[in-house]
């Protein structure tokens, strides 16, 4: 199921070191807290993310989602401009083992960085966001949700500056 | 019985909703111990993952065995394990679809990790000691017993604590494992170093000893113990402190300060056991011989001065406190007392922490006393960490990563 969420498009999106990607945790008060953690990518059907400081609001917001059933949101914004969001659920917390030993490697080598969590993220919904997708979609989907000026014909008869 | 809670998990879980359900999990684990299945010992690789044996303390069936010796949880938690009769009515640890999972009564309760074993268990020092035998380990955390032997348990010594099974496991060890009673410094220096080879794998280091209230000072000779061996340890590193911590009998500050100014060591834990003065007198009589109640509040207050503030900590056994027929009437009296002498010791900046009791064989608080409830540890764990919160006290050195043996400090990383 987890393959289906991360489609062709989001799995290249990850792989591509380009792609700006952020993690949005939340405080008890629901503030929502974005980090950009460069270090995201797709292992085995799961999001993995590198924590570096063990004492972060991410950490701790990603633990008491683990703790309580809450949820986090990923943002990728490609080169290109297209974006994606996926809904996730941490569902592990690897903090040592010879797993965490090949992430802190990658920490040291990779960034220089002392390493405190591998956060594994099980993806539960992704949309797209990118802007010229999601206008093309209102104007389909909510006709209702328009200014009628830019529905209007123009002077010379043509259509109005409808985008899609 | 009356005066304890008989709320299960669930209801407890439904209670409790800021308690979060993973260190419930392992507060039961510890409570009511835990028994591996055939199927679960199956893939349990003494190659790849520790196995039981070289902890200071024994097991509720009294085995000295290679079973796994602990669980790690999905968060990262690290639950040290107590194989348990099954006519206790432990946990059962179990293999469905490859996967270790926790049953309680045919019910999956959650998806459970045995710890890998560091790289260093296994090779000898130059003088031939089994470095795990010189070292154990937790997941992250190395744990340095320069001395298993505790002379409270001698002709002297006034009695060991009711709860622990240190000299009686020891005997067995010695037998079984070729464990030493006392580590030559160089051998820990020599593990300290292999141990540092693995990557990643160590965040501190721990040591602790069987008191020893010999010396021209009470507890001299505990102290020259400390110093050799923590000596020994810094050898390795560059910075002269390090994460670490010493859990050792109440030592006067004069004591602590020689050991602070000496070593690499940064923080200190004296374990009081139980708060209240009567049951320290009956429970750890050895304690209460050689140093006092009131005497070893005082010395952890001194301790502040010395390590600093979130740098000091006591432990107590929760649970003692309840077993008949001196200990409190109910959980909650039991309770009442425990927080106000915690809050004494926070206002002090210390701060107190939880190990679950577990009636192990060669204790004398065996077989065949009633446990607390599972919610008794609930509020005790909570009022804990409120706290540390409270009085702005930090639990960095003994928290679900350095130490992993309390379920309120393994709150502390979130709450």
């Amino acid at each position: 199921m987890e393959h289906e969420i991360l489609t062709v498009d989001v799995l290249r999106c990850l792989d591509d070191e380009r792609t700006i990607k952020i993690v949005v945790t939340s405080d008890d008060d629901g503030v929502p807290h974005p980090a950009v953690k460069e270090s995201l990518r797709a292992e085995e059907g799961h999001l993995v993310y590198l924590d570096f400081i063990e004492s972060s609001r991410s950490n701790r917001h990603m633990t008491k989602a683990l703790w309580f059933d809450g949820k986090i949101s990923v943002l990728l914004l490609t080169a290109d401009r297209r974006s994606f969001r996926i809904i996730a659920r941490p569902l592990r917390a690897v903090t040592n083992t010879k797993r965490f030993e090949g992430y802190y490697r990658e920490a040291k080598e990779k960034y220089g960085l002392d390493l405190a969590t591998a956060w594994i993220l099980q993806p539960l919904e992704m949309s797209e966001g990118t802007l010229r997708k999601r206008v093309g979609e209102e104007a389909q989907r909510r006709a209702y949700f328009n200014h009628l000026d830019r529905l209007a014909l123009k002077t010379d008869g043509a259509p109005g500056f409808r985008e899609n | 019985m009356s005066g304890r809670s008989a709320l299960s998990f669930d209801e407890v879980a439904a209670k409790y909703p800021e308690f979060p359900r993973l260190i419930l999990l392992k507060t039961d684990l510890h409570r009511r111990g835990v028994h591996y299945t055939d199927a679960a010992l199956s893939v349990c690789d003494p190659a790849r993952h520790q196995t039981g044996g070289t902890h200071i303390f024994g097991t509720r069936d009294g085995k000295l065995t290679q079973r796994p010796e602990a669980l790690i949880l999905r968060d990262g938690t690290s639950v040290l394990t107590t194989p348990t009769p099954l006519e206790e009515d432990p946990y059962i640890v179990d293999l469905a679809d490859g996967k270790l999972i926790v049953l309680d009564k045919g019910r999956e309760i959650d998806e459970v990790y045995f710890w890998d074993k560091p790289d260093y268990y296994g090779k000898r020092t130059s003088k031939g000691a089994l470095m795990q035998n010189v070292i154990g380990a937790r997941p992250q955390r190395l744990y340095v017993t320069p001395n298993r032997f505790c002379h409270f348990w001698s002709g002297k010594g006034g009695g060991g604590c009711q709860f622990c099974d240190i000299v009686s496991n020891l005997k067995e060890q010695r037998t079984k494992i070729e464990m030493q009673t006392r580590l030559d410094p160089e051998d820990i220096a020599e593990t300290v170093a292999e141990a540092l080879k693995e990557p990643g794998r160590f965040t501190a280091v721990f040591l602790t000893s069987g008191s020893d209230f010999r010396g021209k000072q009470t507890f001299d000779r505990e102290v020259d113990f400390y110093i050799d061996a923590l000596k020994a340890v810094g050898r390795n590193f560059a910075d002269r402190k390090i994460p670490s911590q010493l859990l050792c009998s109440a030592l006067t500050k004069d004591q602590l300060q020689r050991i602070y100014d000496e070593t690499c060591v940064t923080s200190v834990t004296m374990d009081i056991e139980v708060l209240d003065e009567r049951l320290f007198n009956v429970i750890c009589p050895g304690k209460a011989k050689w140093v006092g109640y009131r005497e070893w509040k005082k010395r952890l207050f001194d301790a502040v001065e010395v390590f600093g503030a979130s740098r000091v900590g006591t432990g107590i056994v929760a649970g003692v406190e309840l077993v008949r027929p001196f200990g409190h009437e109910t959980e909650d009296e039991a309770l009442a007392a425990d927080l106000a002498e915690a809050e004494d010791l926070a206002a002090h900046g210390v701060s107190s922490v939880v190990q679950v009791w577990q009636a192990r064989a060669g204790s004398k608080f065996g077989k065949g006393l009633e446990k607390p409830s599972l919610e008794y540890f609930v509020r005790i764990c909570l009022g804990f960490q409120k706290l540390r919160r409270k009085y702005g006290l930090e639990i960095d050195f003994d928290d679900y990563r350095r130490c992993g043996n309390h379920p309120d400090s393994d709150l502390a990383r979130a709450l």
